[in-house]
């Protein structure tokens, strides 16, 4: 990846690197000002109010959660998308891409049809086993799993790409059936993308607002507390919670990409 | 009756516009089959059939005398080996050749063999690298223990050595003779290279649009191809259409374009019939116009006994050869050791005399289609 910096590329050089610092800044300036104006007490003090924690963890929670059911469900479709032609796959793939052009607010009130009180999946769920999805974690999750399904599906579908088909083949001549070597060649090779895939499905959820603020104001996830604040008690609140928030949220990506990394490089030589 | 290691029954196969038509055809126990073709005429696909990649739409398959046309692939017993050989890149030496074991029974006589196997193939010191970092001698050696841990009834080779220099090729080719010729596997190997097909060949079968050309032994195939088809592939770079003059002593007399006539050392052609004469380069030889008779130079040093009267119209480096291009009435190549061609002062333009032995001219029939 990459190369040396340019040494005979003239202005080009120069106006690419001030458009790239421009939109760096654009992106680092609002965050760094944001964290300015709190010092440690006056976070110390919002940690402390009630219900502030309790929404972090619950996010990250149901981040987890979310990134583990995409995993199931998204693997298999990435495979089948990656691997076979079938008909229909080009609407397939649109129906994949398509909730990224779906605004979240409308997401939350489609969600709301089919799995709020009286939804076509939610309501007969209810009534069978009690488990509800209006105003829970399951409905959180629902929410996630929705808007961060295509960064699953695409990153893992690029991954088993990058699985030469020769290998399954050769796999299987020699004596391995089909789940033999899915498990045992297909997937370790494609665990870069899979794992980018994970990696993406946490981050998309834990920063989704819009959906979950429909389909579950409560229990209240952190975006959603983040805004309750705002409403309620004003930006000096709500900005102490967000930095705490993206503090603890920021850590835990960049560890998680550090793992990722770790395990990705190890062993994959042919790329 | 031999025992076949592999019997194919009138196999075809459609896939999109290809079709592999009606093809059959045997390898005996021990025996190297060399399908030889050019890109697209079916080669891989009828690997991937014998295979169990694809299923035939009819004809049978058999291996080690069992009907396998519809035995799902893992159960099959079949050694695939692609080009590049398809090391699994996220496992060791060591790892590629557990999982061709851990497909098959498992068993302390498994083990020991495939130990055995190991050291004979020289792989001891290399069991844990990645295959990224192997040469391709090593590669090679890897993917077949691996195969064979597998315990195969028969090797498919599909065109393994074709993305490799041809120094590296010339040399994995000899040892995988060397190794294939001491399992006494069979295999099939395909290829559209006429050298290797030549060296690893027990029998060649030539395969053009899904069907067999021509099936024989290499010498058959190489000195007398069926058409004008094999003939060009296995490097007759010389098809020249004439027609039969008649019979003169132990030899026919065929009439070329341009009122040459030439001498063959065939016989059972009819006065009259169309024919295409087939000469090797390599059988060309070349003299100058005013040495004496007698005193051509020929890579094999016998003397001519067909003599043309020709302008050298291009020269080039051909590997250790030069091959130059002649006009004598109808295009004519010669493949000349750099010896010869210094001996003999050839330039651009020069008139000579190319000469042919009546034994190295092939004669056969021409037919309508070919016009």
């Amino acid at each position: 990846m990459g190369g040396p910096f340019p040494r005979r590329q003239g202005g080009l050089t120069f106006v690419f690197s001030a458009a790239g610092g421009l939109l760096l800044a654009f992106v680092l300036i609002p965050l760094l000002r944001m964290y300015a104006t709190h010092g440690p007490e006056d976070l110390l003090r919002v940690a402390a109010s009630p219900d502030v924690m309790p929404a972090v963890w619950l996010s990250l929670e149901s981040a987890f959660v979310t990134a583990a059911v995409a995993g199931l469900l998204g693997v298999p479709l990435a495979y089948m998308l990656s691997r076979w032609g079938f008909p229909g796959k080009r609407i397939v793939e649109a129906l994949v891409d398509l909730p990224l052009a779906i605004p979240h607010t409308v997401v939350g009130i489609a969600l709301l049809f089919v799995f709020g009180r009286s939804g076509i999946i939610g309501a007969p769920i209810e009534r069978l086993t009690g488990f509800k999805f209006w105003g829970t974690a399951g409905g959180i999750v629902i929410c996630m799993l929705f808007v961060s399904l295509p960064h699953m599906v695409n990153s893992a579908r690029i991954g088993f790409e990058s699985v030469d088909p020769r290998l399954e083949k050769v796999a299987r001549t020699l004596g391995h059936g089909p789940w033999s070597v899915f498990g045992r060649v297909t997937l370790p090779l494609a665990r870069h993308g899979i794992l980018t895939g994970l990696m993406l499905t946490y981050a998309r959820s834990i920063s989704e607002f819009g959906a979950v603020v429909i389909l579950a104001y409560y229990p209240m996830t952190a975006p959603v507390k983040i805004y309750d604040l705002f409403l309620q008690s004003g930006l000096d609140e709500s900005s102490a919670m967000a930095v705490i928030f993206m503090t603890i949220a920021l850590a835990l990506f960049i560890a998680l990409r550090w793992v990722a990394r770790i395990s990705g490089t190890n062993g994959s030589a042919s790329r | 009756m031999s025992f076949s290691a592999l019997v194919i029954e009138g196999v075809s196969l459609r896939l999109g516009s290809f079709a592999l038509r009606d093809l059959s055809i045997s390898v005996g126990s021990g025996e190297i089959l060399v399908i030889l073709g050019p890109s697209g005429a079916g080669k891989t696909v009828l690997l991937e059939t014998i295979a169990g990649f694809n299923v035939p739409d009819a004809g049978k398959i058999l291996i080690g005398g069992r009907d396998v046309t519809r035995e799902v692939l893992e159960r099959r017993r079949v050694a695939f080996m692609f080009q590049d050989y398809a090391l699994f890149p996220h496992m060791t030496v060591r790892g590629n050749i557990a999982f061709g074991l851990a497909g098959t029974k498992k068993g302390n006589d498994a083990e020991s063999r495939v130990r055995n196997l190991q050291s004979k193939l020289g792989l001891d010191a290399i069991l844990d690298r990645k295959p990224a970092g192997l040469s391709g001698g090593e590669k090679q050696r890897v993917a077949l223990a691996r195969a064979l841990a597998a315990d195969p009834e028969l090797f498919l080779f599909d065109e393994p050595l074709s993305a490799l220099d041809s120094n590296t090729r010339d040399s994995l080719r000899d040892d995988l003779k060397a190794i294939l010729g001491e399992l006494g596997i069979p295999a099939i190997y395909v290829t559209h290279d006429q050298t290797e097909a030549q060296v690893l060949a027990d029998r060649l079968a030539v395969i053009r649009e899904g069907s067999f050309v021509q099936v024989g032994t290499p010498a058959g195939i190489f000195n007398s191809p069926a058409d004008e088809f094999v003939a060009r592939f296995v490097g007759m770079e010389n098809v020249i259409e004439g027609s039969v003059v008649g019979a003169k002593g132990c030899g026919t007399m065929i009439d070329l374009p341009a009122a040459r006539r030439i001498a063959a050392a065939l016989d059972g052609f009819r006065a009259g019939s169309p024919v295409f004469a087939c000469i090797r380069p390599e059988d060309v030889s070349i003299s100058r116009q005013d040495s004496p008779r007698g005193t051509a130079i020929s890579a094999d040093g016998s003397y001519p006994s067909n003599r043309l009267e020709a302008c050298v119209t291009t020269i080039e480096a051909y590997g250790p050869m030069l091959k130059i291009e002649m006009d004598c009435g109808f295009p004519l190549v010669s493949y000349l050791t750099k010896q010869a061609f210094f001996g003999l002062g050839l330039r651009t333009g020069d008139s000579v005399i190319a000469g042919l032995r009546a034994e190295s001219v092939h004669l056969m029939k021409r037919c309508a289609k070919f016009h």
